[in-house]
């Protein structure tokens, strides 16, 4: 059975480890009778970050009752962003390959440094604060600097700094981009008005739906071009389904109007723009099946009968594993599983490090369940990654979280 | 004064000469042609045309001696390309096309799908022309629908009727012609971004579609130069910064092999038309393509040369459906990294309707790479799902596959000078 946990906004992480007699304390106090008590002891064990998790499992295995089911909330809360990206720092003119070198080894982040921004000398002071924060004020305070996301890592270049409309919540950033007008592509003459934005999250945060919902997205002439007509029989946005990503920091959306539409001509700016980004996170993950040394030959096939999991082929091609399989379950384990929250593949390595399919899209689970059926997928293989197991797995428990965002006053001229 | 006014009278001007006289700012088509002449002529005078060029305009200067340059050191492969004489009363476009089409040497096959769909009615022509520029005039002339095919693996030039979609007849977009290459100006497409900035950014761009027939076949272009570019109000055209998205970049947008397209921006608003365009880029000429062809699917096939090891098989997928012919490709002449992004072509055929040609490219990437055609399969006694074979009808199977593969490319600079472009 799938829980559907509201993850409340939690205050900024601001410190990193401490003591273990400090959360063996805390620990204690979630049993107290005060809610009062209770309460700060949840808050104060959320800002010790993901460093208590270890500590909450093992106090979790051992109680019962309302204080295991504080302690498993409070595990789901800080598993799901994956390894904290909180960093301090206290920096005076100093080259910008040192500060950031610094930024590598407290997040684990890979940043690298384009052109003469490596030379640059910056003066930056952090205390507790998220890496997306400090980048960005780091190249505000240059004004001749910018970032740049790649999949896994943070590049800095020469370039005037943008201030992008963004919205932090706890570990996580989402940030528009840019809003873009094209005209005289397909169809030729036609408009296509659009916005592309990205969230951030720590390596390792098992985001596995994103979707920006848009409720007001107007311009000073009154035009909203959220509005949906009444009656309106056209394509309805949709979000993006993600793998399990390990090292993946940034995953980018577009937003389309739903009525392909476009600010009005006259308009000088959008007097606001806002919404939220629905998000589904997996806590954890229900086994579905595993082929464990997948690489070995012969092949391990599916068994007849449902379950199924099995390789019928591999091989290896350039740099990805390809994979032929065989997959099927009862209706009953998969009930009510939507195509959000459809079974996911995951390749695991022996260092226990894990790599998701380059596409999503292998399991449809309809009403009656997963019928035996074949499918391929493709894995990109790391040089000298060793193969532990093919496994599918059902997110579980989902942890559901909305980031409001209300920005206002962009300029269109 | 008087002894200079006497000098062109009473010296005879060489043929140098007199082609450098044509060779002005105001006529653009007539200095292009100009300097293929001399290009020409360098066979027998070459230090007359070398002296020549001295006094040209400084663009077409750069021009003469980079394609007297390119014809040094890529002979054979800068190819001789003489002009023709269309000329006619009362014909049709069709007997005008089957001229171009029987001339010797000219190596382009014209399909002309649906003959009985062109136009009919005649008309006089009087035109001096390369050949590719023939076909493609005469296109305009009649509003049809041409595409040249890839001029190293496939040169035919395929007409289409547009008889069938009167609503959406082709556009008349600005040509330019020089030799062996056509390159057409596409539609104007534009870009406003709030990038917050500063003020919203404006950038125009057009799209280039480059042709060049089998004399000489380009595998693909890049390093585009423009040298200028000017608005309607003859002003230079700034040119969009580099876009500086926060975002990752689109590995599709960077991909780029064995296309013969490029596009230019211009960072402005309102701008009607580019006045003058001037440009350059290099295409990449085969010194030859490598053909191996496969008519046997019943077990691997394998070749071994000097340039590559290439074994061919089929390969099954999860259905009939999924299965082809992959093939793989280890070169051995040069380094798979030196190699990449060179094309690879299948040519492919079928006991069932299906493209004619797939491929991939040189990743690069390890020792090798692997190509596969289009799904068809060996298997006896398969079964589609019923869905699919409504759709597909029945298995299909291989006949012949034969890979091409372009080797000893040679990079060779072409100039090209565009005036009017219109932007809408």
């Amino acid at each position: 059975m799938l829980r559907l946990t509201a993850v409340a906004f939690i205050l900024l992480i601001v410190a990193a480890q401490d003591p273990v007699d400090k959360i063996a304390t805390l620990i204690e106090k979630l049993g107290s009778d005060e809610i009062v008590a209770r309460e700060a002891a949840v808050k104060e064990l959320s800002l010790l970050g993901y460093g208590a998790v270890p500590a909450l499992r093992k106090a979790a295995a051992e109680s019962v009752g309302e204080k295991k089911v504080l302690l498993d909330r409070l595990i789901d809360n800080l598993t799901i962003f994956g390894r904290p990206v909180i960093v301090t720092l206290d920096a005076k003119d100093r080259p910008l390959r040192e500060v950031a070198a610094d930024l590598e080894r407290q997040t684990g982040i890979s940043i690298h440094l384009t052109g003469s921004a490596a030379d640059t000398p910056v003066t930056l002071a952090a205390k507790g604060a998220v890496i997306w924060k400090v980048i960005e004020n780091l190249c505000r305070a240059r004004g001749n600097l910018m970032y740049r996301f790649r999949q896994d890592s943070i590049e800095i270049f020469p370039g005037k700094f943008r201030e992008l409309p963004s919205v932090d919540h706890q570990s996580l950033r989402f940030f528009v981009d840019r809003f873009i007008w094209d005209w005289n592509r397909n169809p030729p003459g036609g408009m296509q008005f659009y916005m592309e934005g990205a969230v951030l999250t720590p390596p390792g945060t098992k985001l596995i739906w994103m979707e920006i919902q848009v409720e007001e997205l107007r311009d000073d002439k009154g035009l909203d071009l959220a509005h949906i007509p009444e009656g309106w029989r056209g394509f309805l946005p949709e979000g993006c389904r993600f793998g399990l990503n390990s090292k993946r920091i940034i995953f980018p959306q577009t937003y389309r109007p739903t009525t392909q539409g476009s600010p009005t001509f006259e308009a000088t700016k959008f007097t606001r723009f806002r919404g939220k980004v629905a998000m589904l996170f997996a806590g954890g993950e229900r086994l579905l099946g595993r082929v464990t040394n997948p690489l070995a030959r012969p092949s391990t096939p599916a068994r007849a009968e449902l379950p199924a999991f099995g390789v019928d082929r591999w091989r290896l091609l350039d740099g990805y594993l390809v994979v032929d399989f065989t997959a099927g379950w009862e209706a009953e384990a998969v009930k009510g599983l939507s195509y959000k929250l459809a079974p996911l593949m995951v390749l695991r390595f022996k260092d226990g490090d894990w790599a998701p399919p380059f596409s999503e899209h292998c399991f449809h689970p309809g009403p009656d369940g997963m019928t035996r059926r074949q499918n391929t997928v493709s894995i990109g293989l790391p040089d000298g990654a060793e193969v532990a197991s093919i496994d599918v797995v059902v997110p579980d428990p989902i942890l559901k979280m909305e980031v409001p965002f209300d920005f206002r006053d962009i300029p269109l001229r | 004064m008087a002894v200079l006014l006497l000098l062109p009278t009473s010296q005879e001007q060489t043929p140098s000469a007199k082609l450098a006289d044509l060779i002005s700012d105001r006529d653009p088509a007539a200095s292009f042609r100009a300097i293929s002449d001399l290009v020409d002529l360098s066979e027998s005078r070459r230090e007359e045309v070398e002296r020549e060029a001295q006094r040209l305009p400084a663009f077409y200067r750069e021009v003469l001696e980079s394609d007297l340059k390119s014809k040094r050191e890529l002979r054979p492969l800068f190819a001789k390309s003489g002009r023709i004489r269309l000329k006619g009363k009362g014909r049709t476009f069709l007997e005008y096309i089957d001229e171009i089409d029987q001339l010797p040497g000219f190596e382009f096959t014209i399909v002309a799908q649906m003959r009985n769909q062109m136009p009919k009615e005649p008309f006089d022509l009087d035109l001096e022309c390369w050949p590719i520029e023939g076909v493609a005039l005469l296109c305009d002339r009649v509003r049809q629908r041409m595409a040249i095919h890839s001029s190293w693996t496939d040169p035919t030039i395929s007409l289409y009727p547009t008889a069938h979609e009167p609503q959406r007849p082709p556009e008349t977009r600005p040509w330019f012609f020089y030799r062996n290459i056509a390159i057409q100006a596409g539609v104007g497409s534009w870009r406003k971004t709030v990038d917050f900035s500063g003020p919203p950014s404006w950038v125009t761009g057009v799209g280039f579609q480059v042709m060049t027939d089998p004399h000489m076949p380009a595998v693909d272009c890049g390093n585009l130069r423009l040298i200028e570019f000017l608005d309607e109000n003859g002003k230079a055209i700034a040119q969009p910064a580099p876009e500086a998205s926060a975002l990752p970049p689109d590995p599709w947008a960077s991909y780029r092999a064995g296309s013969m397209m490029f596009s230019v921006g211009l960072a402005a608003e309102g701008i009607r038309k580019i006045s003058r365009l001037r440009l350059s880029f290099t295409v990449r000429v085969p010194s030859e393509v490598r053909r191996y062809v496969v008519t046997e699917f019943g077990s691997p096939q394998k070749f071994r040369d000097e340039f590559f090891d290439i074994d061919i098989g089929m390969e099954e997928g999860i259905a009939p459906t999924s299965d082809c012919v992959a093939v793989r490709i280890v070169p051995k002449k040069e380094r798979h990294a030196d190699l990449a992004r060179v094309p690879i072509v299948l040519l492919q055929k079928f006991d069932a309707p299906s493209m004619s040609g797939t491929g991939g490219v040189f990743t690069g990437k390890g020792e090798g790479v692997t190509v596969r055609s289009s799904w068809c399969t060996m298997r006896t006694g398969a079964k589609m799902d019923p869905a699919v074979q409504r759709e597909l009808g029945k298995l299909r199977r291989p006949l012949r596959i034969e890979v091409a593969i372009p080797v000893g490319l040679k990079e060779r600079t072409v100039y090209a000078e565009f005036r009017d472009i219109p932007l809408r």
